[in-house]
Parts: C-alpha cells; sequence; structure tokens
C-alpha cells in the first residue's frame, strides 16, 4: 500500500547553509517544486488558497537563496544573513501561511539579517530579522514619515507585528 | 433542499469557492461594474481591477508580427482581513471565503447577496454554469499510509517501490442527483508544503454543472442542493481514522 514518505526540509525548501553565492537545487526536492509548481499552475488559477500555497513555495526557495549568500553579497560589505535570522523569518513565514496572509518578498538586508516585504498598492511594510537578534517592524508609503517599531521575537510581538501590518497595508 | 450542517472541531477547509460563470458581458459593462465600489466599501475595502493581457508573436515566410492586447475583465474586492473576496467579471462571479470557514449558510447567504449586487450592476445576464468548490488540506503524520486518512488514493503493485515523495491524481466523475442535477465531480489531490513530520494532503473537490440560461431562482435552489452532494462526497473521501482526526 503507498506510503507518505517522511517529509523534510529537503523536499519543502527550509534553510540551507551552502558556500558560495547562491543554491542551486537539484535532485528529487527541485523535481517535486517543478511538478508543484506546474500543478499549482494549472489549479491555482481560481484558487486564492493555492495561489497563496505557490507564493509560499517561492518565498520559501527565496529564504533558500539568502541562506547560501555569503558576506560582501551585494557588494558594499553587507554581512551574510546569520543562521539564526534566517530561522527567525522562516518561522514567521511559516506562520504567515498558517494565518493566509502572505509578504510579496523575503529579502537580505543590507544591515545584515533576513526581510520580509509587505506591498500594496503604495504602502510598503517589511520585518526585518538583523543579525544582532534585533527585531524591526517599518511601514511606510509615498508621503508620510515611516512608522518603525523595535519589536523581539517572541509570540507576542509577533501577533503584534502581523496586527499592525493588516491594519496598515488594507487601511 | 437544506441538509444537515456539518460540522468539526478542526475543520480541513482552506477555501470555499461558489462561482457562477455567464455568457461573456459587452466590454461597456465594466463601467458598470467600476461604480460596484461604493455598495460595498464598507465590508469590502480593497479593490482591484483584473484584467486580461494577450501577446501574439507571428513567424513565418511571408511576415514577422507581434501584437500585444489588454483588456479589462473586471473587479476584485477584498475584506479588510482578506478571509473573504469575491469577483466581479465581465465572463462571471465568484465569492470566496478562507479558513476559517464557518458553515454553509452564512458562506451561501453571502454569496446569494453579492451575486445580487452583481446583476443589479451587470444586468440581464445568460448563466453559463456554476461551481462549488472545496479546497481542503489534510494535516497528517509522516511518513504513514495514505489509506489510513483517504478512501480515494492511488494503488501500487507490490513491485514497485511504495514510498510517494508526493503525487497528483485528479478524477472526474459524473454527478446525478436531485436538486442539483447534472454535473461534474473533479476531485484532485496532491500534497501540498508541510511541515517536518507531517503531511498535508490537498483534497480538491470542485462540483461543476452545466446551467445553460436557468433562471436566479433556479440556480440558487441548485446550489444550495449541492450541500447535501459535498458533504456526502467530502465523508466518503475520508477514512474513519481521519474523520476523527479532524473532529
Amino acid at each position: 500500500m503507498p506510503a507518505i514518505a517522511m517529509s523534510s526540509r529537503s523536499v519543502f525548501s527550509g534553510p540551507r547553509y551552502v558556500a558560495g553565492a547562491e543554491i542551486a537545487p537539484s535532485g528529487p526536492s527541485w523535481k517535486i517544486l517543478e511538478f508543484f509548481q506546474r500543478f499549482i499552475a494549472e489549479a491555482g488559477s481560481t484558487s486564492k488558497f493555492l495561489q497563496m500555497a505557490r507564493s509560499y513555495q517561492e518565498l520559501r526557495s527565496s529564504l533558500e537563496v539568502c541562506a547560501g549568500l555569503g558576506d560582501d553579497w551585494d557588494s558594499y560589505g553587507a554581512a551574510k544573513p546569520s543562521k539564526h535570522s534566517i530561522e527567525a523569518a522562516d518561522r514567521l513565514l511559516q506562520r504567515l501561511f498558517a494565518e493566509l496572509f502572505m509578504p510579496s518578498r523575503v529579502i537580505p538586508s543590507a544591515e545584515g539579517g533576513t526581510a520580509l516585504y509587505f506591498n500594496s498598492g503604495n504602502k510598503t511594510a517589511y520585518v526585518e530579522y538583523r543579525n544582532s537578534r534585533e527585531v524591526i517592524l517599518a511601514m511606510f508609503d509615498d508621503h508620510g514619515d515611516p512608522i518603525i517599531v523595535e519589536l523581539t521575537e517572541s509570540d507576542a510581538d509577533e501577533s503584534r507585528a502581523l496586527s499592525l501590518i493588516r491594519s496598515y497595508i488594507t487601511s | 433542499m437544506a441538509s444537515a450542517p456539518l460540522h468539526f472541531d478542526n475543520p480541513p477547509i482552506r477555501e470555499a469557492i461558489i462561482a457562477i460563470q455567464v455568457h461573456d458581458l459587452p466590454d461597456s459593462i465594466i463601467e458598470e461594474l467600476r461604480k460596484l465600489p461604493q455598495d460595498v466599501q464598507d465590508t469590502y475595502p480593497i479593490s482591484t481591477q483584473m484584467s486580461l493581457s494577450q501577446f501574439v508573436g507571428e513567424i513565418s515566410p511571408q511576415r514577422t508580427a507581434a501584437s500585444a492586447h489588454q483588456k479589462s475583465l473586471g473587479l476584485q474586492f477584498g475584506s479588510a482581513d482578506s478571509k473573504q473576496l469575491f469577483q466581479a467579471r465581465l465572463n462571471g462571479f465568484s465569492f470566496h471565503r478562507l479558513a476559517p470557514y464557518e458553515s454553509w449558510k452564512p458562506f451561501r447567504d453571502e454569496a446569494f447577496k453579492l451575486w445580487g449586487l452583481y446583476r443589479k450592476f451587470v444586468g440581464p445576464v445568460k448563466v453559463v454554469n456554476f461551481s462549488v468548490r472545496y479546497v481542503n488540506a489534510l494535516i497528517v503524520p509522516a511518513p504513514g499510509r495514505l489509506e489510513d486518512h483517504l478512501r480515494v488514493y492511488p494503488q501500487l503493485p507490490p513491485e514497485i517501490p511504495q514510498e510517494l515523495r508526493n503525487y497528483y491524481i485528479r478524477i472526474d466523475l459524473p454527478l446525478n442527483d436531485e436538486g442539483s442535477g447534472d454535473g461534474t465531480l473533479t476531485m484532485t489531490q496532491t500534497l501540498l508544503p508541510s511541515e517536518p513530520g507531517t503531511s498535508s494532503i490537498l483534497l480538491d473537490n470542485l462540483f461543476m454543472y452545466a446551467a445553460l440560461d436557468v433562471s436566479d431562482d433556479v440556480l440558487w435552489k441548485r446550489i444550495d442542493a449541492v450541500q447535501a452532494v459535498k458533504n456526502r462526497i467530502f465523508l466518503a473521501a475520508l477514512t474513519p481514522e481521519m474523520r476523527e482526526r479532524i473532529s
């Protein structure tokens, strides 16, 4: 009788730490990702949930790329994202998928760290996990001064950040 | 025809959709749809334009040509918490409820209300078909046996490896139930992204029915009758263990 294989980070794009500038997924995990993306392209055209599932896969891939960066990745001396910042961003990403509230991008920070960006119209918000273990929430648009909130990695602060982002982005 | 509500404490529904396709409306109707936000501003404050883009390239010994075309298709409206949205398009309407899903009645009632609003703005329409879709994600321990969770799954002969890294099945089955009428069930399964130690099995049930030129009254009676059908199919697809897991 068919059995489901043990799920693993290698299959669903968890952070990996590879020397060099970029991770090139290879082998079965990449084939599964291709398979999944093909399926989602067909089925996701009308289901918002499946569109989010595809977005989640792509963001996890972006996080893998961040995890594979070296120092000076931007040629301006930026430190590579620390393992801790990658893991913190990964946790938040998982939570966002569970809550069906997806960010637009996951990118490395020039300050050293990893950031999740949310965009809607002319509004932008991001949560940045710095290598220094600071957590910054920033929200800004084309007009007013940016709103900056310093947070911790606690569940309560994460919830607060999501609540603030939701209300800012959708207001 | 009302059906006994199905309730689970841990419902696996990630999205429920009621969609109604209509014969393409004239492009001029898009101007009417653009007036719709004023009526839903309180409950659906986020509106986005939907457009259809087409690129055509032609290469032949006689000529090489390329053209691009874009047309407005309609608008999408989202609630402030992004859990509910609806699309008002030139070719139809759909209402989407994302998790947490409460029950059929509020879901159906909201879709009915918004359909009425859509009809108010676009005027007469010719319905082509309607569909009710439930996108479920069944979270189960991994590794594990599919047969412990589902009663619809791929059969593998013992001579080939039994461990699935992923799978994808899609089956189209005829439906012929009193009330909802003749239709097609498209059941899709695959493995979704999941956390270590678990698997997330997509169980996507799409109930599609032809409904040429039916009146609104008949249309919604048939949609209401799908409730019993979708409950029956969903329960039939699960093992008692899986039902227990989501109860």
